[in-house]
């Protein structure tokens, strides 16, 4: 008898347990979804992905092997192909008004205040000074990328298979196709930036 | 006559300037360049280097693989982590060869794996190269006997790349852990300083699953910070860049080398890890041991609980 009560009462919290983590993990996967603006954004970010996919299949295989060369020219043909495939792309194509609305929430609201001056250092920080703001260009490869903060990356919807953003000095924000290294849409101004600190000589 | 005045003034001046050089670089004035090595180097333990921020390609950058060359001929170390910045500027196959596979030519003959993390010069394409090691992956792990190596691309922190590097430290049950990415999250560096947006969320996991050193560039310059809640961090960035002079006075450093470019030398043998610091002209610029954090805690037999992860998940020392 007390067995059985008290088998229940352990069944009872473990389920409890269970079930509060799993609404928590829930929580945390569905943060980036609940604004159906910002679903729409990530659906057409998962179908340039999967046109990217598309033109890998017809190329040969990048494995984890490979010679300087190939990497090289596997990056420029993807480039090129996707840049080809989407020529009527224009900034915005991605970022409408309606996603650049719901993101620019998302950014003021992390970059406010002492802690965001830190961010936007960051952000910005030895990120690219001429990096133009031109969807289909090539993200200039002479040049470091901004670091973005970990915190904002938590707030900003979790983009698919390679895709990332990044900011330019200017403060533009950048989605940056990192397997062909190009720029799929622009958002110019997208942070108010940091008056830099002077560099010290580096040799 | 004359040309022979003329010629003699010339040798004399050719003197003067190979001597002015010699003694402006001690690389150029050591009799016999050579590594001391002050390592128990011995045979079966985990022997590796360590050359953040080195692919520029010029010559201070040759100059530090030479003498990394020279240190593998008394201490055969197996391979060399790069926290970073491996290849600055355009990264054309003739950079990979000249900022890359020409300097550490040597060490490549030798068979001496480097094992590549992403910093903020480098495209993420690298992670296929097969010099690099990285498994086709901007974030990966390896392991060589006890010790677990963990790379991370701290360019982009994502909530994906923390989920997986939780995962791979909580799973792991070697004795050492060490994870190696390029902005150091404790740092003096008066340009760039600790990066404190990284070690919100990095530094729990460290902290809970056990990481005992933690390795970045970025900062060009060496630096070795104080034990941090029992964690060593250790800066090495140096090895193609240099930024003279940048380390601040702070509390956090327990010491620093920034006039001159250098690298690391790293030996785990049991419960001590062992560690030399060398620059370009092959001074040992500091040295030491860390003892791994499993081995501090006391035995289980005896251990009060202490909300360790380790000791939750029952590996005791
Ligand atoms: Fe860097």
């Amino acid at each position: 008898m007390y067995l059985s009560k008290g088998l229940g009462v352990i069944l009872c919290v473990m389920f409890t347990i269970a079930g509060a983590n799993f609404a928590w993990a829930a929580d945390k996967k569905s943060e980036k979804v609940t604004d159906p603006v910002l679903a729409g954004f990530i659906e057409n970010a998962k179908a340039y992905v999967e046109l990217r996919t598309k033109i890998e299949k017809d190329l040969p295989p990048l494995k984890d092997k490979e010679g300087a060369e190939e990497i090289n020219a596997h990056q420029r043909t993807v480039r090129m192909k996707i840049a080809a495939a989407r020529s009527g792309a224009r900034r915005g194509s991605l970022f409408t008004p309606e996603v650049t609305a719901s993101l620019k929430r998302i950014l003021d609201g992390d970059l406010r205040g002492p802690d965001g001056k830190m961010a936007r250092t960051t952000m910005t920080e030895e990120s690219p000074a001429h990096v133009a703001c031109k969807v289909n260009a090539a993200y200039p490869s002479n040049e470091p990328v901004s670091t973005v903060p970990p915190d904002l990356l938590q707030k900003l919807p979790q983009l698919p298979d390679n895709l990332e953003y990044r900011f330019s000095k200017r403060g533009d924000l950048i989605l940056r196709d990192a397997k062909a290294n190009m720029i799929v849409d622009c958002l110019p101004g997208a942070v108010s930036t940091v008056k830099k600190s002077p560099e010290t000589k580096t040799e | 006559m004359k040309y022979a005045r003329v010629f003699n003034f010339f040798v004399l001046i050719l003197g003067i300037s190979v001597w002015g050089a010699a003694a402006a670089d001690p690389l150029l004035a050591q009799d016999e360049p050579r590594c001391e090595i002050r390592l128990p180097n011995e045979k079966d333990s985990i022997r590796f280097a360590v050359a953040g921020d080195a692919g520029t390609g010029g010559s201070k950058q040759r100059d530090v693989a030479r003498q990394m060359t020279l240190c593998h001929a008394v201490f055969p170390f197996e391979f060399v982590l790069m926290p970073g910045d491996n290849l600055y500027g355009s990264e054309k196959p003739k950079d990979y060869r000249t900022k890359f596979e020409e300097p550490f030519a040597d060490l490549l003959k030798a068979e001496v794996k480097f094992y590549a993390a992403l910093g903020n010069h480098d495209n993420p394409e690298q992670r296929f190269y097969k010099n690099f090691n990285m498994e086709g992956e901007r974030y990966y792990s390896f392991e060589k006997g006890p010790v677990q190596f963990v790379a991370l691309d701290s360019t982009y922190m994502s909530p994906e790349q923390l989920e997986w590097a939780e995962k791979e430290l909580r799973g792991s049950n070697k004795k050492w852990k060490i994870v190696f990415f390029h902005h150091p999250i404790y740092s003096s560096g008066g340009r760039h300083g600790s990066d404190l947006e990284l070690r919100k969320v990095l530094e729990p996991l460290f902290v809970q699953y056990g990481v005992d050193v933690v390795i970045a560039g970025h900062e060009h310059f060496y630096e070795r910070i104080r034990p941090q809640k029992e964690i060593t961090y250790f800066t090495s960035g140096a090895a193609g860049k240099l930024r003279k002079g940048n380390v601040e006075k702070t509390d956090l450093t327990a010491a620093s080398f920034d006039t001159d470019r250098s690298f690391m030398l790293i030996e785990v043998t049991g419960d001590t890890l062992h560690f030399q610091s060398v620059s370009r002209t092959g001074q040992t610029v500091d040295s030491g041991t860390v003892t791994a954090r499993e081995a501090e805690r006391p035995k289980a037999a005896d251990a009060k609980p202490t909300g360790s992860n380790r000791e939750k998940r029952g590996e005791n020392p």
